[in-house]
């Protein structure tokens, strides 16, 4: 298992050295120069000219890109253009306030979803599986920004329950911190539910029929055995890769449920990036982004054997 | 002649007591979801009474496996008892509840499935599946389970018990995984045992054993068995009452002896009929081979762990030479592992051999020289095991048929739609056929159109995969006919691969028998049939049954039991080690020895 996650990390180098050259060819594909964003609409071409040189934009693409790639190597991701801060510090701030939100909510959707798609296909073609799959599409085609719309105004304008606007840390205080997350969480909890209840539902179905079952319940098992010991294990390995996948997508950034509820997010220091051409924290994000695939698929591959030990590591 | 000598001798069972379950008049239906309702099994008598071994035979469709499934009440979806009465030990299973049936199933009455490989859950160990059924219906303490367990993992003959408790149903093969089923289910001595094809996916010396020990250990407990399959073989060597199925009615069923010799019925006779039997194969004069096989060895690279590391290899097929002539029909015969898929793949130019050469038509056979590839494959076709995914669901008959042809040139679209004509009436369908779908037609239909395909091309050799091996017994013959028919009408040569010694019986002219990548023994398909040499090829023959028809039209089922060979002094048969040396043992026929160390 140690040898399988070294030999996989090896694998991702080439994957983050090619990630590395798009993500630094991309942007600078993209026009605007990031010296004169800086130094605003004042009109002097010296300024711009010195702005230049000191974010070293004047050397060649190639040198840039050596240069950035070296000091990646040693450990510095380079410093924001537009704060001076590290750009590691920017991910160390802001992929906290992303994460828990992400993992908060994927956390519970789980736990609701995956059942939930059992229970539906465990009794397919009733009207309950035709109540479930309704209610989770339903789900599924609210867009994000309504909910965040609805929520605000319900409960924290209307009713004011919940703070609208802004983001306490729980690790500063716990109780304020989780209010400010209930909305965000409840909004996104609804997107992912749909996703992970009707691949639940799909892989159980393919196991109820499996002659396993029949034979479980051939042995005088009742329903809650044969549904839980039986086709819970089986079922959930194709659902726990959707999960992987969901979970490296939204960890990445929520950037409209980050702007909706003023989130200081990785989605918003993305976007804030982008409009400002600030390459070196563009191209750290996405880095750091890579690399949270790599991991959370790893984890998800060594996840596998336990729910089948048929796959050999 | 001894007719059924081998069936286990038990007690007659008295025709007065009760029996352990007695259906009667039960129908099923199958209802869809706009209410129609379809007959499923029909007004149907069975019982089975203590002792007894009750055979339930009928081809797919006859409702033998629902009928089954209804003793335990787990119909699929949409099925359900409309009328008759099951009874089991004194009650009546129709009437009874969900919680009253959980306390029989399992207890009261064991289910053996079809298939070892997905009836066992892939995910828990084997140990937490034989202890779930002892924690629910018995009283009994961890240690207590444990030690039945092992006994009876001990009982059906597997080797360390112990460790397989620990270990998960993938480390087994198809035969062990069936005797875990057999096991676990009998361990918690059932009245009754259902056991549902329990043999049909295995290889015949392994069905063999399994079945050996299904019976032995129903005897040792006193469960009664009622054994659902296709395979008259099997009722006549393990059954004593039969039960013959057509279309959700039975259509006859007594006393073994008296429904197998003496059918009444026109329809069992021709379940008799149609099982393969040798027939007089006439002897072709020597000619220049089609194609030959000349020392091919194919070697699998393992999977490397890291990259530049030395894989280690599989020997799949080692230093295998014969050839095949024009117009006749060579068999390969071997269990699963034996190589003798790996074999038709090279032959087939699917696969590069890693050693040797195999000719077609005199020419090397290269997979990596593409035109000449090409050309061969014209002469060159193949039938799969499986029609239904040997046939592209999205195309229509005609356009499978024609597809082949695209690639010859000097054909106008007019004599392509003829060829294609000729080739469907030849595989006996009519004209309607030609715009369906796969999908619309039944398994033999299917296997016909994927006749119709490789004859289109007129080919000089036909690779025949287990060809009839997922078709009833009655279309099994109609495709056998049919094979034999074309080739005696087109000339074609057959390179057969199967496992099922009846069908290569009726249908070769010489056999070779290959074991774990070797040939072990190859000759004239009566010298290997009437004196067989090698050990592995007598233990192939003995696990099949014959069944003959005698002058006065009454049938026998029996069991081979050919002779033991002597092999040539000073050597010893070949078993897989040492070293290996085909010797010829009478004119034509060869088989595999090792020469015994000084």
């Amino acid at each position: 298992m140690l040898s399988y996650s070294l030999r996989r990390l090896a694998l991702a180098l080439p994957t983050l050295l090619l990630a590395g050259i798009l993500v630094f060819a991309l942007m600078r594909l993209v026009p605007g120069d990031p010296a004169l964003m800086f130094v605003g609409d004042v009109d002097d071409p010296e300024a711009v000219i010195r702005k230049r040189a000191e974010l070293g934009l004047d050397r060649s693409l190639i040198e840039q890109f050596l240069l950035w790639s070296g000091s990646i190597l040693s450990g510095d991701l380079g410093t924001s253009v537009k704060t001076g801060s590290p750009v590691a510090t920017e991910i160390a701030e802001s992929f906290p306030v992303t994460a828990q939100i992400v993992l908060i909510a994927t956390f519970l959707s789980s736990i609701i979803a995956i059942p939930l798609g059992m229970i539906a296909a465990w009794k397919q073609n009733s009207s309950l599986d035709v109540g479930i799959v309704g209610f989770t599409t339903f789900c599924l085609s609210i867009p994000s920004f309504w909910m965040a719309v609805i929520l605000l105004t319900m409960f924290g304008v209307n009713l004011g329950w919940l703070p609208t606007v802004g983001y306490v840390s729980m690790t500063e205080n716990l109780l304020e911190g989780a209010l400010y997350l209930i909305m965000p969480v409840t909004a996104l909890l609804f997107t992912e539910l749909a996703t992970l209840t009707r691949m639940s539902r799909a892989s159980t179905i393919d196991v109820l029929r499996l002659d396993y079952i029949t034979h479980a319940r051939a042995k005088g098992l009742g329903e809650r055995t044969v549904l839980w010991k039986h086709a819970f294990p089986n079922a959930f390995a194709p659902t726990l890769t959707v999960l992987g996948l969901l979970l490296g997508h939204l960890l990445g950034g929520v950037v409209v449920l980050e702007t909706m509820f003023s989130l200081p997010g990785m989605g918003r220091l993305m976007i804030g990036a982008i409009f400002a051409r600030d390459y070196p924290v563009v191209q750290g994000v996405l880095l750091f982004i890579v690399m949270l695939y790599v991991v959370i698929n790893l984890a998800v591959d060594l996840l596998y054997p336990a729910f089948d030990p048929r796959v050999k590591l | 002649m001894m007719p059924m000598s081998l069936r286990v001798a038990r007690p007659d069972p008295a025709e007065k007591a009760r029996p352990i379950i007695g259906v009667d008049a039960l129908s099923i239906s199958l209802r869809n979801r706009f209410g129609e309702t379809r007959s499923i099994v029909n007004a149907v008598d069975v019982s089975v009474h203590s002792g007894e071994i009750r055979a339930i035979v009928g081809e797919s469709g006859s409702g033998k496996t629902m009928l089954a499934r209804s003793l335990v009440k787990l119909l699929p979806p949409g099925m359900e008892i409309t009328d008759g009465r099951i009874e089991f030990a004194g009650s009546d299973l129709t009437a009874a509840n969900e919680t009253t049936m959980r306390s029989i199933r399992g207890r009261g009455i064991g289910f053996v499935f079809q298939e070892p490989m997905l009836s066992l859950n892939p995910a828990l160990r084997i140990g937490d599946q034989m202890a779930e059924g002892l924690r629910l219906h018995l009283n009994l303490s961890k240690e207590e389970i444990r030690e039945r367990s092992l006994a009876m993992l001990h009982r059906v003959r597997l080797k360390d018990p112990e460790a397989a408790l620990e270990a998960y149903p993938h480390e087994f093969s198809g035969g062990m995984r069936q005797r875990i089923m057999l096991a676990s289910v009998l361990m918690l001595e059932p009245k009754l045992l259902i056991a549902d094809e329990p043999t049909t996916a295995l290889d015949a010396v392994i069905q063999r054993d399994v079945l050996d020990i299904m019976v032995e250990l129903t005897r040792d407990l006193g469960t009664a068995l009622l054994l659902i399959t296709h395979d008259l073989g099997l009722v006549g060597q393990y059954a004593n009452t039969v039960s013959v199925m057509r279309k959700g009615e039975v259509v006859e069923q007594g006393h073994v002896s008296d429904v197998i010799s003496r059918p009444r019925e026109e329809y069992t006779r021709n379940l008799l009929t149609a099982c393969p039997k040798r027939r007089p194969r006439s002897i072709r004069e020597q000619s220049t081979p089609v194609l030959e096989i000349d020392k091919v060895t194919l070697l699998y690279a393992g999977k490397k762990r890291w990259p530049f590391s030395a894989s280690t290899g599989v020997r799949a097929v080692s230093d295998v030479s014969f050839d095949v002539r024009p117009g006749e029909t060579v068999s390969v015969v071997g269990e699963s592992g034996s190589g003798k898929t790996s074999l038709g793949r090279v032959i087939l130019g699917l696969r590069a051999a890693t050693e040797g050469q195999v000719r077609f038509r005199g020419k090397p056979v290269d997979p990596n020289d593409r035109v000449s590839m090409r050309q061969m494959r014209r002469s060159l076709q193949v039938v799969f095991q499986d029609p239904g995914s040997s046939l592209d669901p999205r195309m229509r008959v005609k356009d499978l048929v024609a597809e082949g042809l695209r690639h010859v040139e000097g054909l106008d679209a007019k004599e392509k739609l003829a060829r294609v004509l000729t080739s469907v009436a030849d595989v006996g369908l009519d004209e309607n056929f030609l715009n369906r779908f796969p999908h619309e037609l039944s398994g033999g239909q299917r296997q016909r159109v994927a006749i119709a395909r490789a004859i289109v091309m007129r080919p000089e050799l036909i690779v025949l995969d287990e060809p009839v091996s997922a078709l009833d017994v009655t279309i099994q013959a109609q495709v056998l006919d049919l094979l034999d028919e074309l080739q005696r009408r087109y000339g074609f040569a057959y390179l057969f691969v199967s496992h099922d010694l009846g069908v290569v019986e009726q249908v070769s002219d010489r056999v070779v028998v290959m074991y774990r990548g070797r040939i072990v023994e190859m000759g004239s398909r009566d010298q290997l049939f009437d004196h067989p040499q090698h050990p592995y090829t007598r233990r192939l023959l003995a696990a099949s049954a014959e069944i003959q028809q005698q002058t006065d039209g009454s049938f026998t089922i029996r069991r081979r039991s050919p002779q033991e060979a002597a092999p040539p002094p000073g050597q010893s048969f070949y078993d897989g080690a040492g070293s290996y040396d085909l010797m010829p043992a009478t004119d034509g026929h060869l088989v595999a020895v090792t020469r015994n160390e000084a």
